[in-house]
């Protein structure tokens, strides 16, 4: 009888043992650990979430939900140019909104006044995507997020760094605190990783024109439309095996994880070793992958040009005349997926086609996207 | 009293164990068809070359197809499995098989039967529907268009069109088998692979086929790839036929 009343007893302590411990933890992580009135409550974030025309993302969010205040946080460090070596440059050097957060220069200058190698990808719709950069190097966006900062050739400054400089400004510790519960002396650069993912993730672009037809609100024109189908036809343009059909994937964006590389013949070096720059294979370091590249979103170009992984193309017309008839068969590792029509250096369109399937690109912009105030500089 | 000690841990393990993975029902056993892709006898690996039964240099870069209405036959009634199985190379490590697992009754079987690809409704779902990973869905990139509903089988890769080159094989020279719509949805030939079994209680049970590539090309009828590369089917609707004829008769029963 007594050893009942002490099972009991045990057991029903562990278990309020173990609930105060969930509570204890929740009401210290409240607590203000400065006494200046700061408080880790995260709201969750009420921002543009994925449109209903959109598929489901594909994004593994790395335990990282999204918050008001981790989103904000996250805007204010990507616009300010405190994480670079001299303070001058921020992410949104090289991302401007009102190019769909890519540059409009060939090549972004760091700031050492070097320029880099490849274009300025543009940033939205992120969720559909696996790895990133040209070349796949980053497997996540808090990854993604690290490496400009520490790129000699980009905003060339080191983590630790950063981390003073954040720990000793005036507002970021309280934001770092109110986002993530985390004390200054304990802020690390993953945190500031964390406030980045969030707020690329929050770069949500599904209102184009297209979008609007899709449901209903507004109408392609004729010329609009011609290019839609071509765009979807096998024996038209045939783009659809690499960007999205426009059916069930108006993401416009490839979302297999695997299929997110290839090669669309640019270049015909005699081998693969030959590519001038390696793409994909470069960080896979498979020759099989040699001259691939992250196959881009083809929305919002617009305002995204110049094209192509080095930017070799200023106008869509260019673009589309090298899927018409420039593609190099003899490309090495050119895609075995997609380019069904590379034998004959294209799809071979003709001049109104051509303009039918740029009209309908150009449907695919968002101009509210680039000028939503949610994404702006916060500190204008 | 005394047993009101013992009621309570007894019960906390029962509320524990029952959060736990479901027991497959009693009587039924763990069924996996398991396709081991080859090039005659040896593994396929993507990436790697071979020499075909030609002595043509190839690469495969991609397989993956669909696998549906399995059915297990019986003297005693047919299992057919609802399941629907994309068994993609690109998902499993070098040399390991594409397998399909299943639950089914234990019991004597007769043979088994399949489809490549999948059926009219099946291949007129909605991939946005699906969650990612999910054969259906889009994640698989296997989804089509509206009109022409999913891939059924893909093969792709590199070849020489020359025999017995030294290598390494050309990759500017590419083949690529895209084959889908209703017409190309087609029974696996199994023929000599298809033979009865028995599935004892409790136990696993796997049934091992090859999937030779050579077949593929050198089945019902020869594909000659320097004439025949690609073909998304309605790009080249005979192609694609010739290709999946030669496809869905190029299993065979494992040795064991």
């Amino acid at each position: 009888m007594k050893t009942t009343f002490i099972s009991i007893i045990l057991l029903s302590s562990l278990l309020a043992i173990s609930f105060a411990g969930c509570k204890k933890d929740e009401d210290d992580k409240k607590k203000d650990p400065n006494h200046l009135g700061w408080v880790y409550d995260p709201t969750p974030y009420t921002g543009p979430t994925v449109p209903r025309n959109f598929p489901q993302p594909t994004y593994a969010a790395n335990n990282n939900p999204l918050t008001e205040e981790g989103v904000l946080l996250g805007r204010m460090l990507f616009y300010d140019p405190i994480l670079s070596g001299d303070s001058t440059l921020a992410c949104a050097g090289c991302h401007k909104q009102e190019n769909a957060f890519t540059d409009t220069r060939t090549f972004s200058i760091g700031i050492d006044g070097i320029a880099g190698r490849r274009q300025s990808m543009p940033l939205f719709n992120l969720m559909y995507s696996s790895k990133f950069f040209w070349d796949g190097r980053a497997a996540n966006l808090a990854e993604l997020a690290l490496m400009p900062v520490e790129d000699p050739i980009e905003m060339h400054e080191t983590w630790p760094n950063n981390i003073a400089k954040l720990q000793a400004h005036p507002d970021y510790p309280k934001r770092f605190y109110e986002a993530f519960g985390v004390e200054p002396n304990d802020l690390t650069k993953e945190y500031a990783a964390k406030a980045l993912e969030q707020f690329l993730l929050s770069l949500v672009s599904g209102n184009s024109k297209f979008d609007k037809a899709v449901r209903g609100t507004d109408e392609l024109t004729a010329a609009e439309e011609r290019g839609f189908i071509l765009f979807n036809d096998q024996l038209g343009a045939d783009c659809f095996h690499c960007h999205g059909d426009g059916s069930a994937n108006q993401v416009f964006q490839e979302i297999n994880a695997i299929r997110q590389f290839r090669n669309n013949g640019l270049d015909a070096p005699a081998t693969p070793a030959g590519f001038a720059d390696k793409g994909f294979g470069e960080f896979t370091g498979n020759i099989n992958d040699y001259g691939k590249f992250k196959v881009p979103s083809l929305r919002n170009l617009k305002f995204t040009a110049p094209y192509m992984h080095d930017g070799r193309f200023a106008t869509l017309e260019e673009v589309i005349d090298h899927y018409s008839t420039g593609v190099k068969a003899a490309s090495p590792n050119i895609d075995a997926g997609g380019m069904e029509y590379a034998f004959q250096g294209g799809v071979q369109l003709t001049a109104q086609e051509k303009a039918d399937l740029i009209a309908f690109l150009l449907s695919l912009s968002d101009d509210d996207f680039v000028t939503d105030p949610r994404f702006s500089d916060p500190f204008k | 009293m005394r047993y009101l000690r013992l009621f309570i841990p007894a019960l906390l393990l029962v509320v524990m164990s029952s959060s736990c993975e479901k027991d497959p029902e009693i009587g039924t056993t763990t069924f996996t068809l398991a396709v081991h892709p080859k090039i005659a006898s040896q593994d396929l690996v993507l990436g790697q070359e071979y020499l075909d039964q030609e002595s043509y240099r190839l690469m495969p870069s991609t397989l993956r197809f669909y696998v549906s209405h399995v059915t297990l036959t019986s003297a005693n009634g047919d299992t057919e499995i609802r399941d629907i199985a994309l068994l993609d190379m690109e998902q499993v490590e070098a040399g390991e098989p594409l397998t399909f697992e299943v639950e089914v009754p234990a019991g004597d079987y007769t043979g088994i039967s399949f489809w490549v690809g999948l059926d009219s409704l099946q291949n007129a779902s909605d991939p946005a529907t699906f969650v990612n990973g999910h054969p259906l869905s889009l994640s698989t990139g296997t989804f089509w268009t509206w009109n022409t509903g999913y891939r059924f089988v893909m093969l792709e890769g590199y070849y020489d069109d020359v025999q017995n080159t030294p290598g390494p094989v050309s990759t500017s020279r590419f083949f690529n088998y895209h084959t889908g719509t209703a017409p190309l949805y087609k029974q696996a030939e199994l023929g000599a692979a298809n033979v009865a079994f028995t599935i004892a209680e409790g136990e696993r049970f796997t049934y091992n086929l090859d999937l030779d590539v050579n077949k593929m090309f050198y089945g019902l009828e020869n594909i000659d790839r320097a004439q025949g590369a690609v073909t998304h089917t309605t790009s080249n609707y005979a192609l694609a036929q010739k290709f999946t004829e030669n496809f869905v008769r190029a299993f065979s029963l494992s040795a064991p």
